[in-house]
């Protein structure tokens, strides 16, 4: 499969899939306040980050973020702190779901990769709630049970590297660890 | 005035790209997958894309590189051939990347919060696993980069 | 008790370098980030790395042209080098060729896409020495 102008793999190559469950899909719409004169969060006074998996908006402003569903309260509370007219009512969960991701060599730069991910879960009949492709990333947001399953089937299409292939010119350059294997032998 | 308080330590810009909207006002199963092979048949890069699917239909942003301008209309028509799939072009987006996130969410929301108050529209932004990635309109794109480096302290 | 070894993880895709970090974090190494060849250099003279995991392809230096310049660089020719190559099989049109890696003084050359938890052994191979 041709996958750039500058790439030709018989199959896409990853660096392997990681999967996360037990997550939610917090969405929202946010009406920033102006930055304040010695506003906490600019001056670091304001601590408590919460870890996200994953974020992402489209044209439309609403933005969605998905991470542990234990985290759901906090991003509430760093919401409401964020705008004090935002309205709780407005913010749309959705939970339990899941996380599929994987990243390659300049993906980013090759098309083909979303076409070849987004068919292969829709072959499998693998429900796609939302996915983000940006710089050499794919994060694909999975109802619950189903990451396992896309990863199978990921692990079918792409080639994911289980042992180092040593490169054309393996033991004409200094390795250390070239040598140590012909003292070996 | 720098902050510079957050632990994003570089900003990068893209080269112009073009952005195209699309929504398809029902749920039905499939837009994307069209959206995106049309896009592989015609080899348009996507170097950036977002989809979402809800009960109420189901929208794709994506962003192709400039060699995508000549075969844009021609995959558009393929495309739209359904009159509920609404779309809109951006002919000249800017990727603009911060990285790295570090998974926090509120620099996320600081980078986001400095962007809507320097009124620059975010048409659409995704994290990676390192970076957080705001397409914004090309021309606007230096101002952009004044306004996180105002929240981030670094330089381009 | 001694310190954890420093690793400088360079790569201009931030992916792969939260990417390679998380994993040596997680093997209880500390890591630095660089972006490029010119910011490698400066973190390498402030934090003095115990080893770096370099990509080849690079903005303003690139990989070989650090590698050759530290590894000639008595003050920092002791740092491990390990050269992360993506110019192989199936990178058609590249400036970059395998033979440009040939004369360089890298201690170990690891075509991509690598698999980490690989990456981690020949990590602690060397980290052994």
């Amino acid at each position: 499969m041709e996958t750039a102008a500058r790439y030709s793999e018989t199959k896409i190559k990853t660096y392997g899939f990681e999967t996360k469950t037990d997550l939610c899909i917090c969405e929202f719409n946010l009406e920033f306040e102006p930055f304040k004169q010695k506003d906490p969060w600019l001056s670091g006074t304001e601590k408590g980050t919460i870890p996200f998996e994953m974020i992402f908006l489209g044209p439309s402003g609403r933005i969605s973020v998905v991470a542990a569903n234990q985290h759901r309260h906090a991003v509430r509370r760093l919401i409401n702190a964020m705008d004090s007219n935002f309205d709780d009512t407005k913010m749309h969960v959705t939970a339990p779901v899941e996380l599929l991701y994987f990243y390659g060599p300049h993906f980013g730069d090759r098309f083909g990769i979303a076409e070849n991910t987004l068919n292969a879960l829709a072959q499998e009949k693998i429900p796609l709630i939302a996915s983000a492709c940006s710089g050499s990333s794919v994060f694909l947001v999975l109802p619950d049970n189903y990451a396992l399953k896309a990863k199978t089937v990921f692990s079918i299409l792409y080639d994911v590297p289980q042992t180092v292939q040593p490169p054309p010119f393996s033991g004409l350059g200094p390795s250390a660890r070239h040598r140590r294997r012909e003292g070996q032998q | 005035m720098v902050v510079g308080t957050t632990k994003v330590k570089r900003l990068k810009l893209s080269d112009p790209m073009i952005g195209v909207s699309l929504h398809h006002a029902s749920p039905i199963t499939g837009v994307k997958e069209n959206v995106c092979r049309v896009f592989a048949e015609n080899q348009v890069n996507l170097t950036f894309i977002t989809t979402r699917d809800t009960h109420e239909g189901n929208s794709v942003f994506c962003c192709l590189d400039a060699g995508g301008r000549s075969v844009l209309a021609n995959v558009l028509k393929k495309i739209t051939t359904d009159p509920a799939m609404e779309h809109r072009v951006f002919p000249a987006v800017t990727l603009l990347s911060a990285f790295p996130h570090q998974s926090d969410l509120q620099m996320m929301f600081q980078l986001l919060r400095a962007l809507r108050c320097s009124l620059i529209p975010v048409h659409a932004a995704a994290s990676s696993i390192g970076a957080l990635t705001f397409v914004i309109d090309t021309n606007l794109a230096e101002t952009a980069v004044d306004s996180l480096q105002f929240v981030v302290g670094t330089q381009l | 008790m001694s310190e954890k070894p420093l690793i400088l993880v360079v790569d201009d895709d931030p992916d792969l370098v939260e990417s390679v970090c998380m994993k040596l974090e997680n093997k209880n190494y500390r890591t630095a980030k660089a972006y490029d060849g010119v910011e490698a250099w400066e973190k390498i003279k402030e934090e003095r790395p115990t080893m770096l995991i370099l990509d080849v392809m690079m903005p303003n230096k690139n990989g070989y042209q650090l590698c050759d310049e530290i590894k000639k660089d008595k003050a920092y020719s002791n740092i491990t080098v390990l050269l992360l190559t993506a110019v192989g099989d199936a990178v058609t049109s590249t400036n970059y060729t395998h033979y440009d890696g040939i004369n360089t003084l890298a201690d170990d050359f690891i075509p991509k896409p690598i698999d980490m938890d690989k990456l981690m052994e020949i990590v602690s191979d060397y980290m052994a020495d």
